[in-house]
């Protein structure tokens, strides 16, 4: 039957090929009362669907955009030279970049899921201290006092820890060190129905298109159904809204 | 007077073209703004601590993540 196939195809992939089958049901007369319920009970299922890649009207602007993740994108890139002599020469790492000399150095034989695997336990070893939400002053919003989030570049975090967000982005900058594109990642801002909080996870572009999600508890949730109603995501290419 | 009529009215299209074009253009920036500074006001809480994984172990990770962690406590001691 039909139009039962299309609701465990639907329920799989999410709202645009729900609303692509409903549209092609419809074109197959089933009665607008039953199209009504799927739509009822096959929403919210969507808004709980895995994270995608593939959705161009998604974007949003460019990542200087949000000056905070701006900001992070220019002092990782300040902090990849110290990266980049310690990779060619031993002396000159100090501290964590000797750890992190490891990590590069034999992360780079593994296989693909092995890297990320690597890279998601070396970071969620890390200290997690919430972070210093930077409270910034503006005259021009009344004057009232705004928390902002603060992302971390991987050295930062490699030294002092932080929350979710600065696992997320740590992870993202030392797998770009390891060779991923920056194209194939985004750091996610989601939010957690579970625990009730926003929350930001690593989102990992796979060759079917779906994406794993590299979380702060060492799990790297591949299913298609990842609980979290996603916001927005960014990565040094731009940020894109996922809010509709 | 034909090719007269025909040279206003493209001109009248063209300047109704431009005009209806910035204004589109004002209208995408303002909601882009208008979303970047909601955005920019969602503060990431979620406190979930990290906990031991619960992977299949793999005998090639743990032992780099063992080198890296005895080259920090050596770090440490210093």
């Amino acid at each position: 039957m039909p139009f039962s196939r299309g609701i465990v195809v639907l329920s799989i992939d999410g709202k645009f090929q729900l609303i692509q089958c409903l549209q092609a049901t419809a074109e197959r007369d089933v009665p607008k009362s039953k199209l009504t319920t799927a739509l009822l009970i096959l929403l919210p299922l969507s808004a709980v669907a895995g994270y995608r890649f593939d959705a161009p009207e998604t974007y949003l602007a460019e990542a200087s955009a949000l000056p905070a993740w701006g900001d992070t994108l220019e002092r990782h890139a300040d902090e990849r030279t110290a990266i980049d002599d310690c990779m060619l020469t031993e002396e000159k790492c100090e501290g964590r970049l000797n750890g992190l000399r490891v990590i590069l150095q034999k992360g780079a034989n593994l296989e693909p899921d092995q890297q990320l695997k690597l890279v998601n336990r070396y970071i969620n070893k890390r200290r997690y201290r919430r972070d210093r939400k930077q409270m910034s002053l503006s005259v021009a919003e009344g004057g009232q006092a705004k928390l902002r989030n603060h992302w971390s570049t991987l050295l930062d975090f490699l030294y002092r820890g932080g929350d979710c967000e600065d696992y997320a982005t740590a992870k993202y900058f030392l797998l770009r060190e390891l060779g991923y594109q920056a194209d194939d990642m985004r750091v996610v801002v989601s939010y957690d129905r579970s625990v009730r909080q926003h929350h930001a996870v690593l989102a990992i572009r796979q060759a079917d298109d779906s994406s794993w999600l590299l979380e702060i508890d060492n799990t790297i949730r591949k299913s298609r159904q990842s609980g979290y109603r996603f916001i927005y995501a960014l990565n040094e290419n731009g940020i894109w809204d996922h809010e509709d | 007077m034909k090719r007269m009529i025909f040279a206003v009215f493209c001109l009248t299209a063209g300047i109704g073209w431009a005009q209806d074009t910035d204004e589109s253009k004002v209208e995408k920036t303002e909601k882009v703004d208008l979303r970047m500074s909601v955005i920019e006001s969602i503060v990431v809480t979620a406190q979930k601590a990290p906990v031991v994984s619960t992977d299949e172990p793999d005998e090639d990770i743990d032992a780099i993540l063992g080198e890296v962690e005895s080259l920090e406590n050596e770090d440490e001691r210093k």
